[in-house]
């Protein structure tokens, strides 16, 4: 597993159904989160790269991914450091992680 | 009945919290918006006691929403809300008259303290922000802090030290020195005993002030 919902859990006291409607609503967005570092990385855009991998850093945590968190830190980090262009693979590894939270949460709360 | 509003571009972050917040007892959102413009305008026709600003925001980011609220509306509390950490920021952002500045990550009892503190008393300060305090205070050399003179810290209370000092939670510091929590609690113990300080803050502080870390 690459999620551990335990910090959601906490969040809403453990009633599921609130848990569902935050992970419906990150199914929502995420895929467009994702897009949008994937078009700072073309338009070699080294700050909004960075801004953008920064700020989605909450919802890892919301959705107790340590990986993606570590991920998203890399990719600030590098883009700020070396730009865009630098974070070509680990936007590869994040893009790839992001499909597999997305298929956990699908699998977690049963949603087609 | 504490009124709040909420402010956030991020939809997810701005839903995930407002549910959390509409189960408080004696709290109440009264205005959720995605940005320091939405906000204002709001706050033109809505009472509200406390505001949750995130910084980083589309049309009117926090910092200058932060200014314009001491400015417009000096009777409104706020609380910033963000994912910077970095001391200049939040010293910045407390400069600049915010009541209490929280990551996003902090848990949801420290929220609700939060809330209630900068209801109650009209500020709220945590370790984040103390520490930031304090190493601009040091900086600027207001400050002279003084510690027990104390027997040379372990290899290992360096490490837990170094992680206190970059903010690691006892789990984070537990897991890169490849030990227990526990035993990272141990060392925690142990270092604030040789060095007289009361809590991560003044850990911070001995740390900087000795040379054994540099943020």
């Amino acid at each position: 597993m690459h999620i551990d919902l335990a910090y959601l859990e906490r969040l809403y006291k453990g009633d599921r159904s609130r848990m569902e409607q935050w992970v419906r609503i990150y199914l929502e967005d995420a895929p467009a989160q994702f897009r949008s570092l994937a078009e700072c990385v073309q338009r070699g855009d080294d700050q909004g790269l960075a801004a953008t991998a920064h700020e989605l850093r909450p919802l890892a945590h919301y959705l107790g991914s340590t990986h993606l968190l570590e991920l998203l830190e890399r990719v600030s980090n590098e883009a700020r450091g070396s730009g865009a262009a630098a974070c070509v693979g680990a936007m590869d590894e994040l893009i790839a992680l992001g499909t597999r939270v997305e298929a956990e949460l699908k699998a977690l709360f049963d949603i087609p | 009945m504490i009124r709040l509003a909420l402010a956030d571009d991020q939809r997810l972050f701005r839903y995930g919290m407002a549910m959390l917040l509409r189960d408080m007892a004696g709290v109440q959102v009264v205005l959720e918006c995605a940005n320091g413009e939405e906000l204002l305008a709001g706050l033109k026709s809505t009472a509200v006691d406390i505001v949750l600003l995130d910084l980083e925001m589309p049309v009117l980011d926090g910092t200058e929403t932060m200014k314009r609220i001491r400015h417009e509306f000096p009777q409104v509390k706020v609380i910033i809300l963000s994912s910077h950490d970095e001391d200049r920021t939040i010293s910045a952002l407390m400069a600049l008259g915010a009541n209490g500045y929280m990551l996003k990550s902090a848990e949801p009892d420290e929220i609700d303290m939060a809330i209630r503190s900068v209801a109650q008393s009209g500020f709220y300060l945590n370790d984040a922000v103390n520490k930031a305090m304090l190493h601009g205070l040091v900086k600027k050399k207001q400050v002279k802090p003084t510690f027990n003179e104390i027997d040379p810290l372990s290899e290992r209370e360096l490490e837990v030290l170094h992680g206190i000092c970059k903010e690691l939670t006892t789990a984070e510091i537990a897991e890169k020195m490849f030990v227990s929590p526990r035993t990272v609690e141990f060392h925690r113990n142990n270092i604030l005993l040789k060095t007289g300080a009361k809590n991560a803050a003044g850990l911070a502080v001995y740390a900087m002030t000795k040379g054994l870390y540099t943020p």
